[in-house]
Protein backbone atom coordinates (compact mmCIF):
# COMPACT_ATOMS: atom_id res chain seq x y z
CA UNK A 1 0.00 0.00 0.00
CA UNK A 2 1.56 3.25 -1.05
CA UNK A 3 1.31 6.46 0.87
CA UNK A 4 -0.73 9.28 -0.54
CA UNK A 5 -1.15 12.76 0.74
CA UNK A 6 -4.67 13.76 1.59
CA UNK A 7 -4.02 17.08 3.17
CA UNK A 8 -7.04 18.04 5.26
CA UNK A 9 -7.72 14.59 6.57
CA UNK A 10 -4.09 13.90 7.24
CA UNK A 11 -3.55 17.15 9.10
CA UNK A 12 -6.54 16.53 11.31
CA UNK A 13 -5.45 12.95 12.05
CA UNK A 14 -1.97 14.14 12.99
CA UNK A 15 -3.47 16.78 15.30
CA UNK A 16 -5.66 14.23 17.00
CA UNK A 17 -2.73 11.88 17.42
CA UNK A 18 -0.67 14.63 19.00
CA UNK A 19 -3.47 15.56 21.41
CA UNK A 20 -4.02 11.93 22.33
CA UNK A 21 -0.37 11.36 23.13
CA UNK A 22 -0.09 14.59 25.13
CA UNK A 23 -3.09 14.11 27.38
CA UNK A 24 -4.66 10.73 26.89
CA UNK A 25 -7.69 9.87 28.99
CA UNK A 26 -7.23 6.97 31.34
CA UNK A 27 -7.51 3.50 29.92
CA UNK A 28 -7.11 4.48 26.29
CA UNK A 29 -4.16 4.39 23.94
CA UNK A 30 -4.36 4.97 20.20
CA UNK A 31 -2.06 5.79 17.32
CA UNK A 32 -1.22 4.98 13.71
CA UNK A 33 0.09 1.48 13.15
CA UNK A 34 2.87 2.63 10.86
CA UNK A 35 4.26 6.04 10.04
CA UNK A 36 3.58 5.62 6.34
CA UNK A 37 -0.15 5.12 6.69
CA UNK A 38 -2.04 7.46 8.94
CA UNK A 39 -5.39 6.01 7.89
CA UNK A 40 -5.05 2.86 9.99
CA UNK A 41 -4.74 3.16 13.74
CA UNK A 42 -4.37 0.66 16.48
CA UNK A 43 -6.13 1.30 19.78
CA UNK A 44 -5.98 -0.38 23.17
CA UNK A 45 -9.06 -0.11 25.34
CA UNK A 46 -8.95 -1.30 28.92
CA UNK A 47 -12.12 -2.74 30.40
CA UNK A 48 -13.93 -0.34 32.75
CA UNK A 49 -13.80 -1.06 36.47
CA UNK A 50 -16.65 -2.83 38.25
CA UNK A 51 -17.77 -4.51 35.05
CA UNK A 52 -17.00 -8.04 33.86
CA UNK A 53 -14.60 -6.44 31.38
CA UNK A 54 -12.43 -5.11 34.21
CA UNK A 55 -8.76 -5.91 33.87
CA UNK A 56 -8.96 -6.75 30.19
CA UNK A 57 -6.95 -4.92 27.55
CA UNK A 58 -8.67 -5.12 24.19
CA UNK A 59 -6.82 -4.28 20.96
CA UNK A 60 -8.77 -2.76 18.05
CA UNK A 61 -8.08 -1.37 14.60
CA UNK A 62 -9.51 1.96 13.44
CA UNK A 63 -9.76 2.50 9.67
CA UNK A 64 -10.35 6.08 8.58
CA UNK A 65 -12.11 7.02 5.33
CA UNK A 66 -10.59 9.46 2.85
CA UNK A 67 -13.00 12.18 3.83
CA UNK A 68 -12.54 11.88 7.58
CA UNK A 69 -13.79 13.82 9.62
CA UNK A 70 -16.86 14.17 7.40
CA UNK A 71 -17.40 10.43 7.66
CA UNK A 72 -16.65 8.23 10.67
CA UNK A 73 -13.91 5.59 10.88
CA UNK A 74 -14.63 1.88 11.24
CA UNK A 75 -13.58 0.26 14.48
CA UNK A 76 -12.92 -3.45 14.78
CA UNK A 77 -11.65 -5.34 17.78
CA UNK A 78 -8.93 -7.77 16.85
CA UNK A 79 -9.44 -9.97 19.89
CA UNK A 80 -12.42 -12.13 20.72
CA UNK A 81 -15.23 -10.01 22.18
CA UNK A 82 -18.55 -10.98 23.73
CA UNK A 83 -20.81 -7.94 23.82
CA UNK A 84 -24.31 -7.13 22.47
CA UNK A 85 -23.03 -4.17 20.41
CA UNK A 86 -19.98 -5.83 18.88
CA UNK A 87 -20.37 -8.08 15.84
CA UNK A 88 -18.87 -11.52 16.04
CA UNK A 89 -16.14 -10.38 13.63
CA UNK A 90 -15.17 -7.60 16.05
CA UNK A 91 -16.83 -4.63 14.34
CA UNK A 92 -18.17 -2.11 16.82
CA UNK A 93 -21.74 -0.94 16.27
CA UNK A 94 -22.56 2.27 18.15
CA UNK A 95 -24.48 5.28 16.92
CA UNK A 96 -21.49 7.65 17.02
CA UNK A 97 -19.77 5.46 14.41
CA UNK A 98 -22.69 5.65 11.99
CA UNK A 99 -22.45 8.04 9.07
CA UNK A 100 -24.76 11.04 9.10
CA UNK A 101 -27.75 11.02 6.80
CA UNK A 102 -30.59 8.64 6.48
CA UNK A 103 -30.68 5.84 9.00
CA UNK A 104 -31.74 2.64 7.27
CA UNK A 105 -33.19 1.28 10.51
CA UNK A 106 -34.73 4.60 11.53
CA UNK A 107 -34.17 4.28 15.24
CA UNK A 108 -31.32 6.71 15.65
CA UNK A 109 -31.92 10.40 15.22
CA UNK A 110 -29.11 12.11 13.34
CA UNK A 111 -27.85 14.02 16.36
CA UNK A 112 -26.61 10.83 17.99
CA UNK A 113 -24.63 10.02 14.90
CA UNK A 114 -21.22 10.91 13.57
CA UNK A 115 -20.35 14.54 12.99
CA UNK A 116 -16.98 16.30 12.63
CA UNK A 117 -17.29 17.45 16.24
CA UNK A 118 -16.57 13.90 17.32
CA UNK A 119 -13.03 12.59 17.49
CA UNK A 120 -11.03 9.43 18.04
CA UNK A 121 -10.92 10.23 21.72
CA UNK A 122 -14.70 10.56 21.93
CA UNK A 123 -15.18 7.34 20.00
CA UNK A 124 -12.94 5.42 22.37
CA UNK A 125 -14.63 6.96 25.41
CA UNK A 126 -18.03 5.92 24.06
CA UNK A 127 -16.67 2.45 23.48
CA UNK A 128 -15.59 2.29 27.11
CA UNK A 129 -19.03 3.38 28.27
CA UNK A 130 -20.58 0.92 25.82
CA UNK A 131 -18.57 -1.84 27.53
CA UNK A 132 -19.89 -0.68 30.89
CA UNK A 133 -23.48 -0.33 29.71
CA UNK A 134 -24.42 -2.50 26.76
CA UNK A 135 -27.40 -1.37 24.72
CA UNK A 136 -29.45 -4.50 24.09
CA UNK A 137 -32.14 -2.58 22.17
CA UNK A 138 -30.26 -2.66 18.87
CA UNK A 139 -27.86 -5.58 19.18
CA UNK A 140 -25.11 -6.43 16.71
CA UNK A 141 -24.55 -9.79 18.34
CA UNK A 142 -28.04 -11.14 18.98
CA UNK A 143 -26.85 -14.16 20.96
CA UNK A 144 -24.86 -11.99 23.33
CA UNK A 145 -27.80 -9.60 23.74
CA UNK A 146 -30.12 -12.47 24.53
CA UNK A 147 -27.71 -13.89 27.07
CA UNK A 148 -27.22 -10.43 28.56
CA UNK A 149 -30.94 -10.10 29.09
CA UNK A 150 -31.85 -13.57 30.24
CA UNK A 151 -28.77 -15.04 31.88
CA UNK A 152 -26.48 -12.33 33.24
CA UNK A 153 -24.33 -14.77 35.20
CA UNK A 154 -23.53 -16.83 32.12
CA UNK A 155 -22.89 -13.61 30.17
CA UNK A 156 -20.41 -12.35 32.77
CA UNK A 157 -18.66 -15.73 32.80
CA UNK A 158 -18.31 -15.67 29.03
CA UNK A 159 -16.95 -12.11 29.18
CA UNK A 160 -14.40 -13.07 31.83
CA UNK A 161 -13.16 -15.77 29.48
CA UNK A 162 -12.56 -13.25 26.68
CA UNK A 163 -10.79 -10.99 29.18
CA UNK A 164 -8.43 -13.82 30.09
CA UNK A 165 -7.90 -14.55 26.40
CA UNK A 166 -7.15 -10.91 25.62
CA UNK A 167 -4.44 -10.97 28.27
CA UNK A 168 -2.98 -14.13 26.80
CA UNK A 169 -3.82 -16.57 29.59
CA UNK B 1 -18.98 -28.17 6.23
CA UNK B 2 -22.75 -28.48 5.93
CA UNK B 3 -22.37 -27.89 2.21
CA UNK B 4 -19.85 -30.72 1.94
CA UNK B 5 -22.24 -33.04 3.78
CA UNK B 6 -25.08 -32.03 1.48
CA UNK B 7 -22.82 -32.61 -1.52
CA UNK B 8 -21.76 -36.07 -0.38
CA UNK B 9 -25.34 -37.11 0.39
CA UNK B 10 -26.70 -35.84 -2.94
CA UNK B 11 -23.87 -37.39 -4.93
CA UNK B 12 -24.28 -40.77 -3.24
CA UNK B 13 -28.05 -40.67 -3.70
CA UNK B 14 -27.76 -39.64 -7.35
CA UNK B 15 -25.29 -42.42 -8.16
CA UNK B 16 -27.46 -44.91 -6.31
CA UNK B 17 -30.64 -43.85 -8.16
CA UNK B 18 -28.93 -43.94 -11.54
CA UNK B 19 -27.33 -47.35 -10.99
CA UNK B 20 -30.49 -48.75 -9.46
CA UNK B 21 -32.58 -47.54 -12.39
CA UNK B 22 -30.12 -48.94 -14.90
CA UNK B 23 -30.01 -52.34 -13.20
CA UNK B 24 -33.78 -52.49 -13.16
CA UNK B 25 -34.30 -51.46 -16.79
CA UNK B 26 -31.05 -52.46 -18.40
CA UNK B 27 -31.35 -50.03 -21.27
CA UNK B 28 -30.45 -46.39 -21.59
CA UNK B 29 -33.73 -45.22 -23.05
CA UNK B 30 -36.03 -47.05 -20.65
CA UNK B 31 -33.82 -45.96 -17.75
CA UNK B 32 -34.41 -42.35 -18.71
CA UNK B 33 -38.14 -42.87 -18.90
CA UNK B 34 -38.15 -44.65 -15.58
CA UNK B 35 -36.22 -41.83 -13.88
CA UNK B 36 -38.39 -39.11 -15.35
CA UNK B 37 -41.53 -40.86 -14.16
CA UNK B 38 -40.41 -41.60 -10.61
CA UNK B 39 -40.97 -38.71 -8.19
CA UNK B 40 -38.24 -39.88 -5.82
CA UNK B 41 -35.60 -39.96 -8.59
CA UNK B 42 -36.61 -36.49 -9.75
CA UNK B 43 -36.25 -35.24 -6.19
CA UNK B 44 -32.75 -36.71 -5.88
CA UNK B 45 -31.67 -35.29 -9.22
CA UNK B 46 -33.15 -31.94 -8.23
CA UNK B 47 -31.14 -31.82 -5.01
CA UNK B 48 -28.02 -32.72 -7.01
CA UNK B 49 -28.82 -29.84 -9.36
CA UNK B 50 -29.09 -27.46 -6.40
CA UNK B 51 -25.73 -28.67 -5.12
CA UNK B 52 -24.05 -28.18 -8.49
CA UNK B 53 -25.65 -24.74 -8.72
CA UNK B 54 -24.26 -23.71 -5.33
CA UNK B 55 -20.81 -25.02 -6.16
CA UNK B 56 -20.76 -23.17 -9.48
CA UNK B 57 -21.77 -19.96 -7.69
CA UNK B 58 -19.02 -20.47 -5.13
CA UNK B 59 -16.42 -21.00 -7.83
CA UNK B 60 -17.48 -17.87 -9.70
CA UNK B 61 -17.37 -15.95 -6.44
CA UNK B 62 -13.84 -17.27 -5.67
CA UNK B 63 -12.60 -16.26 -9.10
CA UNK B 64 -14.14 -12.80 -9.31
CA UNK B 65 -14.45 -11.68 -5.71
CA UNK B 66 -12.06 -13.74 -3.62
CA UNK B 67 -12.99 -14.04 0.05
CA UNK B 68 -16.09 -12.04 1.03
CA UNK B 69 -16.06 -9.49 3.82
CA UNK B 70 -18.41 -10.01 6.76
CA UNK B 71 -20.59 -7.08 5.77
CA UNK B 72 -21.00 -8.49 2.27
CA UNK B 73 -22.19 -11.82 3.60
CA UNK B 74 -24.61 -10.06 5.92
CA UNK B 75 -26.04 -7.97 3.06
CA UNK B 76 -26.30 -11.09 0.96
CA UNK B 77 -28.47 -12.88 3.50
CA UNK B 78 -30.59 -9.82 4.14
CA UNK B 79 -31.30 -9.19 0.48
CA UNK B 80 -31.75 -12.86 -0.37
CA UNK B 81 -34.69 -13.10 2.00
CA UNK B 82 -36.49 -10.23 0.34
CA UNK B 83 -35.62 -11.44 -3.14
CA UNK B 84 -36.88 -14.97 -2.50
CA UNK B 85 -40.14 -13.87 -0.84
CA UNK B 86 -40.78 -11.38 -3.60
CA UNK B 87 -40.08 -13.99 -6.22
CA UNK B 88 -42.57 -16.35 -4.57
CA UNK B 89 -45.16 -13.56 -4.56
CA UNK B 90 -44.39 -12.90 -8.22
CA UNK B 91 -45.00 -16.58 -8.95
CA UNK B 92 -48.49 -16.33 -7.47
CA UNK B 93 -49.31 -13.67 -10.04
CA UNK B 94 -48.09 -15.84 -12.90
CA UNK B 95 -49.06 -19.23 -11.48
CA UNK B 96 -50.82 -20.22 -14.73
CA UNK B 97 -47.67 -19.97 -16.84
CA UNK B 98 -45.12 -21.63 -14.58
CA UNK B 99 -42.93 -24.31 -16.15
CA UNK B 100 -39.50 -25.90 -15.78
CA UNK B 101 -38.07 -23.46 -18.30
CA UNK B 102 -39.14 -20.52 -16.18
CA UNK B 103 -37.77 -22.15 -13.06
CA UNK B 104 -34.41 -22.24 -14.82
CA UNK B 105 -34.70 -18.64 -15.96
CA UNK B 106 -35.59 -17.52 -12.46
CA UNK B 107 -32.58 -19.35 -11.04
CA UNK B 108 -30.36 -17.51 -13.52
CA UNK B 109 -32.01 -14.28 -12.41
CA UNK B 110 -31.24 -15.02 -8.76
CA UNK B 111 -27.57 -15.72 -9.55
CA UNK B 112 -27.38 -12.49 -11.50
CA UNK B 113 -28.91 -10.59 -8.61
CA UNK B 114 -26.46 -12.05 -6.13
CA UNK B 115 -23.49 -11.01 -8.21
CA UNK B 116 -24.90 -7.53 -8.69
CA UNK B 117 -25.18 -7.12 -4.92
CA UNK B 118 -21.63 -8.28 -4.42
CA UNK B 119 -20.44 -5.88 -7.10
CA UNK B 120 -22.24 -2.97 -5.43
CA UNK B 121 -20.73 -3.76 -2.06
CA UNK B 122 -17.27 -4.04 -3.54
CA UNK B 123 -17.56 -0.69 -5.28
CA UNK B 124 -18.85 0.97 -2.12
CA UNK B 125 -15.85 -0.51 -0.34
CA UNK B 126 -13.61 1.57 -2.61
CA UNK B 127 -15.02 4.67 -0.97
CA UNK B 128 -12.95 3.94 2.11
CA UNK B 129 -10.02 5.02 0.00
CA UNK B 130 -7.76 2.13 0.73
CA UNK B 131 -5.41 1.49 -2.14
CA UNK B 132 -6.28 -1.82 -3.67
CA UNK B 133 -4.03 -4.25 -5.45
CA UNK B 134 -4.12 -4.73 -9.21
CA UNK B 135 -5.97 -7.96 -8.68
CA UNK B 136 -8.83 -6.06 -7.07
CA UNK B 137 -9.12 -3.71 -10.03
CA UNK B 138 -8.89 -6.47 -12.61
CA UNK B 139 -11.52 -8.48 -10.79
CA UNK B 140 -13.99 -5.66 -10.29
CA UNK B 141 -13.54 -4.37 -13.86
CA UNK B 142 -14.19 -7.78 -15.36
CA UNK B 143 -17.19 -8.29 -13.07
CA UNK B 144 -18.73 -4.97 -14.11
CA UNK B 145 -18.15 -5.59 -17.82
CA UNK B 146 -19.41 -9.17 -17.75
CA UNK B 147 -22.52 -8.25 -15.76
CA UNK B 148 -23.26 -5.30 -18.03
CA UNK B 149 -22.92 -7.52 -21.11
CA UNK B 150 -25.05 -10.31 -19.66
CA UNK B 151 -27.73 -7.84 -18.57
CA UNK B 152 -27.86 -6.37 -22.06
CA UNK B 153 -28.03 -9.77 -23.73
CA UNK B 154 -30.76 -11.05 -21.42
CA UNK B 155 -32.67 -7.80 -21.67
CA UNK B 156 -32.72 -7.85 -25.47
CA UNK B 157 -33.74 -11.51 -25.36
CA UNK B 158 -36.72 -10.76 -23.10
CA UNK B 159 -37.70 -7.83 -25.33
CA UNK B 160 -37.56 -10.01 -28.43
CA UNK B 161 -39.56 -12.69 -26.71
CA UNK B 162 -42.25 -10.27 -25.53
CA UNK B 163 -42.53 -8.67 -28.96
CA UNK B 164 -42.88 -12.08 -30.60
CA UNK B 165 -45.22 -13.82 -28.18
CA UNK B 166 -46.96 -10.99 -26.39
CA UNK B 167 -46.93 -10.21 -22.68
CA UNK B 168 -46.12 -13.22 -20.55
CA UNK B 169 -44.11 -14.10 -17.49
CA UNK B 170 -40.95 -13.13 -19.37
CA UNK B 171 -41.86 -9.52 -18.74
CA UNK B 172 -40.94 -10.02 -15.07
CA UNK B 173 -37.47 -11.02 -16.17
CA UNK B 174 -37.28 -8.13 -18.61
CA UNK B 175 -38.17 -5.74 -15.85
CA UNK B 176 -35.69 -7.24 -13.38
CA UNK B 177 -32.89 -7.11 -15.96
CA UNK B 178 -33.67 -3.48 -16.70
CA UNK B 179 -33.17 -2.71 -13.01
CA UNK B 180 -30.02 -4.83 -12.84
CA UNK B 181 -28.69 -3.18 -15.97
CA UNK B 182 -29.11 0.25 -14.39
CA UNK B 183 -27.35 -1.11 -11.29
CA UNK B 184 -24.39 -2.33 -13.32
CA UNK B 185 -24.17 0.94 -15.21
CA UNK B 186 -24.16 3.07 -12.05
CA UNK B 187 -21.61 0.62 -10.65
CA UNK B 188 -19.37 1.30 -13.63
CA UNK B 189 -19.73 5.08 -13.25
CA UNK B 190 -19.02 4.94 -9.52
CA UNK B 191 -16.02 2.72 -10.12
CA UNK B 192 -14.63 5.28 -12.56
CA UNK B 193 -15.19 8.11 -10.07
CA UNK B 194 -13.57 6.20 -7.21
CA UNK B 195 -10.59 5.25 -9.36
CA UNK B 196 -10.04 8.87 -10.37
CA UNK B 197 -10.30 9.87 -6.72
CA UNK B 198 -7.73 7.26 -5.68
CA UNK B 199 -5.27 8.61 -8.24
CA UNK B 200 -5.54 12.18 -7.04
CA UNK B 201 -3.18 13.84 -4.65
CA UNK B 202 -5.84 15.81 -2.80
CA UNK B 203 -9.30 14.68 -1.81
CA UNK B 204 -11.79 15.30 -4.56
CA UNK B 205 -14.42 17.50 -3.03
CA UNK B 206 -16.96 17.22 -5.83
CA UNK B 207 -16.95 13.44 -5.93
CA UNK B 208 -19.70 12.97 -3.38
CA UNK B 209 -21.83 15.38 -5.38
CA UNK B 210 -21.36 13.40 -8.61
CA UNK B 211 -22.15 10.16 -6.83
CA UNK B 212 -25.26 11.75 -5.41
CA UNK B 213 -26.41 12.78 -8.87
CA UNK B 214 -25.69 9.33 -10.29
CA UNK B 215 -27.83 7.76 -7.59
CA UNK B 216 -30.57 10.30 -8.12
CA UNK B 217 -30.75 9.68 -11.86
CA UNK B 218 -30.71 5.94 -11.32
CA UNK B 219 -33.49 6.14 -8.77
CA UNK B 220 -35.58 8.22 -11.12
CA UNK B 221 -35.03 5.70 -13.90
CA UNK B 222 -35.91 2.77 -11.63
CA UNK B 223 -39.00 4.56 -10.40
CA UNK B 224 -40.21 5.15 -13.96
CA UNK B 225 -39.58 1.46 -14.75
CA UNK B 226 -41.52 0.40 -11.69
CA UNK B 227 -44.49 2.57 -12.56
CA UNK B 228 -44.60 1.32 -16.16
CA UNK B 229 -44.24 -2.29 -15.09
CA UNK B 230 -46.82 -1.85 -12.36
CA UNK B 231 -49.30 -0.45 -14.86
CA UNK B 232 -48.69 -3.32 -17.30
CA UNK B 233 -49.16 -5.98 -14.63
CA UNK B 234 -52.26 -4.36 -13.14
CA UNK B 235 -53.74 -4.09 -16.60
CA UNK B 236 -52.95 -7.66 -17.59
CA UNK B 237 -52.93 -9.74 -14.39
CA UNK B 238 -54.05 -7.87 -11.30
CA UNK B 239 -52.20 -6.33 -8.38
CA UNK B 240 -48.46 -7.31 -8.35
CA UNK B 241 -47.98 -7.86 -4.62
CA UNK B 242 -44.27 -8.53 -4.92
CA UNK B 243 -43.59 -5.05 -6.21
CA UNK B 244 -45.31 -3.00 -3.56
CA UNK B 245 -42.48 -3.01 -1.03
CA UNK B 246 -39.80 -2.18 -3.58
CA UNK B 247 -41.91 0.49 -5.20
CA UNK B 248 -42.53 2.10 -1.84
CA UNK B 249 -38.86 1.95 -0.79
CA UNK B 250 -37.65 3.39 -4.08
CA UNK B 251 -40.27 6.10 -4.02
CA UNK B 252 -39.43 7.10 -0.47
CA UNK B 253 -35.69 7.23 -1.00
CA UNK B 254 -36.16 9.17 -4.24
CA UNK B 255 -38.28 11.77 -2.46
CA UNK B 256 -35.76 11.91 0.37
CA UNK B 257 -32.89 12.45 -2.05
CA UNK B 258 -34.78 15.17 -3.89
CA UNK B 259 -35.44 16.87 -0.58
CA UNK B 260 -31.75 16.59 0.37
CA UNK B 261 -30.79 18.10 -2.96
CA UNK B 262 -33.14 21.04 -2.49
CA UNK B 263 -31.87 21.61 1.05
CA UNK B 264 -28.29 21.42 -0.11
CA UNK B 265 -28.88 23.81 -2.99
CA UNK B 266 -30.62 26.21 -0.63
CA UNK B 267 -27.87 25.95 1.97
CA UNK B 268 -24.98 26.43 -0.45
CA UNK B 269 -26.53 28.99 -2.78
CA UNK B 270 -24.67 32.29 -2.43
CA UNK B 271 -22.77 30.96 0.52
CA UNK B 272 -20.68 34.09 0.54
CA UNK B 273 -23.66 36.39 0.95
CA UNK B 274 -25.76 34.00 2.94
CA UNK B 275 -23.36 33.43 5.79
CA UNK B 276 -21.59 36.47 7.18
CA UNK B 277 -17.83 36.45 7.54
CA UNK B 278 -16.75 36.11 11.13
CA UNK B 279 -15.31 39.27 12.56
CA UNK B 280 -12.13 39.54 14.59
CA UNK B 281 -14.21 39.78 17.79
CA UNK B 282 -16.09 36.62 16.88
CA UNK B 283 -12.82 34.78 16.53
CA UNK B 284 -11.24 36.08 19.72
CA UNK B 285 -14.38 35.68 21.81
CA UNK B 286 -14.76 32.02 20.95
CA UNK B 287 -12.27 29.33 20.33
CA UNK B 288 -10.76 30.15 16.96
CA UNK B 289 -10.38 26.50 16.00
CA UNK B 290 -12.54 25.20 13.13
CA UNK B 291 -14.12 22.09 14.58
CA UNK B 292 -14.10 20.32 11.21
CA UNK B 293 -10.42 20.50 10.28
CA UNK B 294 -9.19 21.41 13.79
CA UNK B 295 -7.16 24.29 12.46
CA UNK B 296 -7.02 27.92 13.37
CA UNK B 297 -9.24 30.36 11.57
CA UNK B 298 -7.89 33.76 10.72
CA UNK B 299 -9.36 36.79 9.02
CA UNK B 300 -8.62 36.54 5.30
CA UNK B 301 -7.66 39.46 3.09
CA UNK B 302 -9.14 37.82 0.02
CA UNK B 303 -12.90 37.49 0.41
CA UNK B 304 -13.08 34.68 -2.16
CA UNK B 305 -10.54 32.47 -0.43
CA UNK B 306 -11.90 29.11 0.74
CA UNK B 307 -10.33 29.74 4.15
CA UNK B 308 -12.69 32.59 4.99
CA UNK B 309 -14.26 31.92 8.40
CA UNK B 310 -18.04 31.87 8.08
CA UNK B 311 -20.52 32.32 10.87
CA UNK B 312 -23.74 30.31 11.00
CA UNK B 313 -26.96 31.59 12.49
CA UNK B 314 -26.36 29.46 15.58
CA UNK B 315 -23.09 31.30 16.18
CA UNK B 316 -20.68 28.53 15.23
CA UNK B 317 -17.82 29.43 12.95
CA UNK B 318 -16.17 27.28 10.27
CA UNK B 319 -13.89 27.62 7.26
CA UNK B 320 -15.89 28.14 4.09
CA UNK B 321 -14.47 24.99 2.49
CA UNK B 322 -15.11 22.86 5.58
CA UNK B 323 -18.67 24.14 5.88
CA UNK B 324 -19.35 23.43 2.22
CA UNK B 325 -18.09 19.87 2.32
CA UNK B 326 -20.19 19.21 5.41
CA UNK B 327 -23.35 20.73 3.90
CA UNK B 328 -23.03 18.27 1.04
CA UNK B 329 -23.69 15.50 3.54
CA UNK B 330 -25.99 17.05 6.03
CA UNK B 331 -27.86 20.33 5.96
CA UNK B 332 -27.54 21.27 9.59
CA UNK B 333 -24.84 22.70 11.83
CA UNK B 334 -22.19 20.02 12.54
CA UNK B 335 -22.34 20.70 16.27
CA UNK B 336 -25.94 19.54 16.50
Amino acid sequence: MSFRQRSTTLKRLMKEYKELTLNAPEGIIAGPISETNFFKWEALVSGPEKTPYEGGIFPAILTFPNDYPLNPPVMEFTCEMWHPNIYKNGKVCISILHAPGNDPNMYESSNERWSPVQSVEKILLSVVSMLAEPNDESPANVDAAKMYRTNREEFNKRVRKTVEKSLGF
Amino acid sequence: MRLALFGVVSTVLTIYTLINAYIQRGQFFSTCIYISHSNASILVLFSMAIYVFIVVCKIIQKIFFGPLRAIEIEHLYERSWYAVTELCLALTVFRGEFSAKFALLLTVLIIMKIFHWLMQDRIDFMEQGINQSWLFHIRICSVIIILLLLDTILLTWTLDYTLKFGISMVIVLGFEYTILWSNALTGLLKYILHSIDLRRENPWENKSMYIFYIDLVREFFVLVCYVIFFAVIVHRYGLPLHLIRDLYVTFRSFIQHCRDLIHYKKATRNMNERYPNATLEDLTENDNICIICREEMTIQEDNNSSDVPKKLRCGHIFHLRCLKSWLERQQSCPTW
